[in-house]
């Protein structure tokens, strides 16, 4: 998966050439919202994103994440992994790195929000004072910082298409929560 | 351009580095690891001539097992969910040349009194069964010594520890896997019974 965003990303870079042309509509268009397509394909994960811009290199936005893929819940159920991650609410920054406003790279600062299920294995006492080892759930909540950089690139002024690599560390509650929030998509958004 | 495209991909490629620094999430969660001693024995004896029997024995160990550091014993049928079973391996050895040991195949010269035996290449798989009548999980093989020789008796084959023998629930679907570590206390440092057999 890494290698093919790699290569796709390397891809993009012909793409650049579009730098050159002129600002376009895309100025006025100061707002955008995209789905992020291979969270939802390759994850069943659902990544929506509002993003607001705010002038010539700074935008921000805040995106939803809502996870039920049921790869993930049978790792879960099996015991090959011990958090199901659910939901994340990342509020970002970006900074944009180059001119065009057809194309360009950026970087972003993030926070997320996010939780989840956790399970642990635990030694309990039965009614006839024997001791025995059971799985218990419950859920996590947690607090991330995390950064990431991206591409992004757009068609007819109005479609957007954007490749976004990041990552996120929770702070507070890492026993249960996992260590590392990825933030890695393909996404088609609308600008208007 | 060209300076920002670089640090960018610099920057791409640390970050995928990063991600892949933590493997936290992709461990084995349905482990649950006890210390129990001598719940596999070693029948010893003094003196050991051809045709004797060298007996390994879980003594019939209880469902319900005493853990070091707990004031409650642990019930392993419900730990693991009912598994009927639990698994570990051995080996025999001969000497044929000074320090040259050799594994010595069984065939009928292993004798499965109670529980269940499998001879491969490199070691012998054992089962403790469950017996619903005793509530215990049963076990007795003996090894018919049919040539004088020195002779040794590990359980360290694709063991983390070899002065223990390991045990592992066969548990089913996503019930959890009891692993014992039952330190032996016949074997030497090295994870071995050694033993002379004479004509």
């Amino acid at each position: 998966m890494k290698k093919f965003l790699f290569i796709l990303l390397l891809c993009f870079q012909f793409a650049s050439a579009q730098d050159s042309i002129p600002a376009s509509k895309l100025a006025d268009r100061k707002n955008e919202v995209r789905i992020d397509l291979l969270s939802l394909i390759a994850s069943s994960k659902l990544n929506l994103t509002y993003e607001r811009f705010l002038g010539n290199r700074f935008s921000v936005g805040v995106t939803g994440n809502f996870s039920n893929g049921s790869k993930v819940n049978d790792e879960f159920e099996e015991g090959n992994r011990n958090n199901n991650p659910k939901y994340e609410v990342i509020p970002f920054v970006r900074y944009k790195l180059s001119e065009g406003m057809k194309s360009f790279y950026f970087a972003e600062v993030f926070a997320a929000a996010n939780g989840g299920d956790f399970r642990e294995t635990v030694r309990k006492v039965d009614a006839f004072n024997n001791g025995y080892y059971t799985i218990e759930k419950s859920e996590y909540s947690d607090g991330a910082i995390g950064a990431g950089v991206g591409y992004k690139f757009y068609i007819k002024d109005r479609l957007g298409i954007e490749l976004l690599v990041g990552f996120g560390w929770n702070l507070l509650d890492r026993e249960k929560s996992p260590d590392v929030l990825s933030r890695v998509g393909l996404s088609v958004g609308y600008r208007f | 351009m060209k300076t920002l495209k670089y640090f960018f991909f610099v920057a791409l490629g640390s970050v995928l580095m990063a991600a892949d620094c933590s493997n936290k999430d992709s461990e084995f969660y349905n482990d649950v690891y006890v210390v129990v001693p001598d719940l596999v024995q070693i029948e010893t004896q003094n003196l050991y001539v051809v045709n004797d029997i060298l007996w390994l024995n879980s003594d019939n160990f209880s469902r319900l097992i005493t853990e070091q550091n707990q004031a409650t014993p642990l019930d392993v049928l419900k730990t693991t969910g009912g598994a009927t079973s639990f698994n570990f391996t051995y080996m025999l050895e001969r000497e044929i040349s000074q320090n040259n040991w050799q594994l010595v195949p069984l065939g009928a010269n292993l004798i499965a009194q109670s529980g269940n035996s499998e001879e491969t290449d490199l070691f012998v798989a054992a089962w403790c069964l469950y017996s619903p009548g005793s509530d215990s999980y049963e076990f007795r093989n003996g090894l018919r010594l049919v040539e004088a020789g020195n002779y040794r008796l590990s359980f360290g084959y694709n063991s983390t520890s070899a002065t223990s023998v390991e045990l592992r629930s066969d548990s089913f679907g996503n019930n959890l896997f009891l692993n014992i570590d039952s330190p032996v206390s016949d074997l030497d440092a090295a994870g071995n019974y050694t033993f002379t057999v004479s004509e």
